[in-house]
């Protein structure tokens, strides 16, 4: 047992001192600072009426305040009573305020039923079973090397900064299950590792969503989505991303060709 | 001298829990348990993070085994910020074993009945919307 240091001259003796500590760790430090300082200079920031007009675009008025909700920082309550203190009209903040909902209702849930944690809610409804899946992530995927620009993109996000935008990561949940079928568990564990704001209910139960284990369907995407959410920030070129770049039936019957055939 | 012991975790790294009145006399520490970190598999971006963000804390980091570190110490009364995490509850329930914990729960986001559960967002939300919009959500326990 032994007192801990508290002092640093700046924040790269702290990440080496860090380092030192835990060599086993993988990876480089994030940009992004933790601490309650960084914490209400983003409160301070929301503007959740844009949030609700431009959450799903890459250059939306998001808050990036998950990684300190995710380590108590910053309660879901007091998120909460900062945006509700000035609006009269509750239409234009539900948006804000439902996604925080969400992630009470994943906590709510992981409550009552920590069996479902690591294991399926549901059966998939893709057409294929759990064991149709790959147990473990290819090693393209780790590296951030699948040969699709923004899936490839996303990816460089995740290991270098622990922090990925919710969009995205319904992409690179849904590029890992549905289209290279591995197992939503993979992924989840993966997404744990390297997201600062890495909650197993909110993960977890969001990659059961995306997988249909927890949803009434699969969830997947197509090239033209992303290029209409993140055109300009992840290259959407089409033949830098061959294999998103398909009408939605198209791809429903190429993911799923167990479940009746789309046309169109 | 403290006596009261409040254990700030990682899923709790702030203060102003209510508990935690001026009148009162707490120490605070956060434990760096290497095992625990280990186990979970946490990369350096996210410890970085956790110790970053513990620096602004007025607490004592202390290195080493959460149990072993706790049965060190003479205390009457530990308290604990409480976290639904499955990593966290279990090793709640091997400190019960060794030493009285008081918990701390944070107030809730939306004032629902916690025995019903809710297998869809849609039903929870239809109920939650009640009150999520509101300061404090209605005052929920």
């Amino acid at each position: 047992m032994s007192i801990l240091k508290r002092h640093f001259d700046n924040r790269n003796d702290l990440i080496s001192y860090v380092k030192e500590l835990a060599p086993w760790a993988e990876g480089n430090a994030s940009k992004i600072r933790g601490g309650q300082r960084e914490c209400k200079k983003r409160l301070t920031g929301i503007n959740a009426i844009k949030y609700g007009k431009t959450r799903n675009y890459g250059n939306g008025s998001v808050s990036m305040l998950s990684p300190y909700i995710s380590h108590g920082v910053i309660t879901l309550n007091e998120v909460r009573n900062h945006v509700v203190k000035d609006i009269n009209e509750q239409k234009s903040i539900e948006t804000f305020i439902r996604e925080l909902g969400w992630r009470d209702f994943w906590s709510r849930f992981a409550e009552n039923n920590k069996v479902f944690l690591w294991n399926d809610v549901e059966d998939y409804k893709t057409g294929y079973a759990s064991d149709d899946y790959q147990e473990e992530l290819p090693e393209d995927i780790l590296v951030g090397d699948t040969g699709i620009a923004c899936i490839d993109a996303f990816i460089g996000d995740l290991v270098n900064t622990g922090y990925v935008h919710n969009h995205a990561r319904m992409y690179l949940a849904s590029y890992i299950v549905h289209f290279r079928r591995v197992k939503w568990q993979a992924g989840a564990r993966w997404f744990l590792s390297h997201l600062l704001d890495g909650d197993v209910a909110s993960n977890n139960f969001s990659w059961q969503w995306i997988a249909s284990t927890f949803s009434n369907k699969p969830y997947f995407f197509n090239l033209e989505n992303v290029d209409r959410y993140f055109h300009g920030i992840v290259d959407t070129t089409p033949s830098r991303n061959r294999v998103l770049d398909a009408s939605y039936p198209t791809l429903h019957n190429r993911l799923f060709p167990n479940l009746e055939v789309q046309n169109g | 001298m403290a006596d009261k012991l409040l254990l700030i975790h990682e899923k709790a790294l702030r203060f102003g829990f209510d508990l935690c009145d001026a009148s009162e006399s707490f120490r605070a520490i956060h434990i760096w348990d290497d095992e625990y970190y280990r186990t979970q598999k946490y990369s350096l971006k996210r410890l970085v993070f956790i110790y970053e963000t513990l620096l602004e804390l007025p607490l004592e980091i202390i290195h080493g085994n959460t149990l072993d570190i706790l049965n060190e110490e003479n205390l009457d009364h530990l308290v604990i910020p409480y976290s639904g995490d499955q990593a966290l509850k279990n090793l709640f329930s091997e400190i019960e074993k060794i030493k009285t914990v008081h918990y701390l729960f944070e107030t809730c986001f939306a004032n629902l009945d916690r025995t019903v559960e809710f297998k869809r967002f849609f039903k929870y939300w239809n109920q939650a919307k009640k009150t999520a919009f509101l300061n404090n959500g209605d005052r929920c326990a």
